[in-house]
């Protein structure tokens, strides 16, 4: 990691997914170091487009929240199938989170 | 609101709380750990969509104006949050639905040609799928998720790779259909079609699947999947629950 460049798997402290009940999926980008959690939520780098992109959905469905107090930043949106239905490869939803760690983050 | 309150026997998630008339203080049982205003911020992120808009039974948690203050090196004090009570009391409703039964099948290929074409080489298995059981058990219902390890299994549609880029891959077959027998039936068919699936490349009868169990039919049992996910009105808090009284 270099001062100019780093990704958000570099910056953060956990990034973590799981099922939000049995139809939608969330992911939590947290940090330990303010400063990281600023310089990441202020290159708005996770957002509605970049989500939609990388996870091949609707941006209407998606949610992004930058939790301040909590320092991170959450994506949520509905699951392509139930919890555990048929087609589900990841009944609690823990291992959805990957694309996200080599976003660039600005420094 | 969903408390996880530790894993197992031991205290290391058990924590006390202290309830005032607008806010409450939470701290650990144990000496050794310690709350902080993120920790406890960051509890409003577990397994929910939206930290801010928690949706409980009978209305709605908002916690976007709530304050975390640390009252001590281990202690934190929360208020500020609201509760918005829906019109109605409701009740979630969820339920399931049994889709079939189920039998697995798992198995390796390591053939660089194979995997070279992965793709069209399960096209083609498909195919030869369909016709056999065509052929044999006619048109009963039935369906097969097929899992690539190694290309999507994880992520499947939310998969942004499409290609394989390690030296094997992992195969999960599972077969649904409306009996046990059936699926199994089902399932040894696809494993020897599977293992001799050609390619171009090789002429004569290949064994392109590794398994690593024989026979390699796994019956899984009855599979479910969520059927029902509704809000009901009830005419009272209690009148869909039965109570009854005893005396004693």
């Amino acid at each position: 990691m270099t001062a100019s460049g780093a990704t958000l798997g570099d910056l953060a402290k956990l990034v973590r997914s799981k099922n939000a009940g049995p139809f939608w999926l969330t992911i939590d980008i947290m940090f330990d170091d303010p400063n990281a959690y600023r310089r990441a939520r202020d290159a708005e780098i996770v957002n509605r487009a970049a989500i939609a992109r990388l996870y091949n959905r609707n941006p209407a469905d998606i949610i992004v929240v930058n939790h301040d107090t909590a320092l991170a930043i959450k994506v949520s949106f509905p699951r392509p199938q139930s919890s555990g239905s048929k087609y589900d490869s990841d009944a609690y939803g823990g291992q959805q989170y990957a694309p996200l760690l080599g976003l660039e983050v600005p420094g | 609101m969903r408390r996880r309150r530790g894993r197992g026997a031991d205290r290391a998630g058990l924590h006390d709380g202290v309830l005032h008339e607008d806010g409450f203080e939470v701290f650990p049982l144990r000496d050794d750990y310690r709350c902080t205003p993120q920790s406890v911020a960051s509890h409003t992120l577990y397994e929910n969509a939206d930290p801010f808009e928690l949706k409980e039974p009978s209305g709605t948690l908002r916690t976007a104006n709530a304050r975390y203050e640390a009252i001590s090196d281990r202690a934190v004090r929360v208020s500020g949050s609201e509760f918005v009570h829906d019109p109605e009391y409701t009740i979630k409703l969820e339920g399931v639905r049994q889709v079939g039964y189920s039998t697995i099948l798992m198995g390796g290929v390591r053939d660089p040609y194979i995997l070279a074409e992965i793709d069209s080489w399960l096209a083609q298995l498909d195919d030869s799928i369909k016709t056999r059981i065509r052929n044999t058990i006619g048109d009963r219902p039935y369906e097969i998720v097929t899992r690539i390890y190694g290309r999507n299994g994880v992520m499947g549609a939310l998969e942004p790779q499409h290609a394989v880029g390690g030296h094997e891959v992992f195969i999960l077959w599972d077969v649904i259909s409306g009996s046990q027998e059936l699926s199994r039936s089902i399932a040894s068919s696809v494993s020897h079609l599977a293992v001799h699936n050609p390619i171009p490349k090789w002429h004569g009868l290949i064994s392109g699947v590794a398994f690593p169990y024989s026979p390699p039919e796994i019956d899984r049992g009855p599979v479910y999947e969520f059927h029902l996910n509704h809000v009901l009105v009830p005419d009272s808090p209690t009148s869909l629950f039965r109570t009854e009284y005893e005396e004693l």
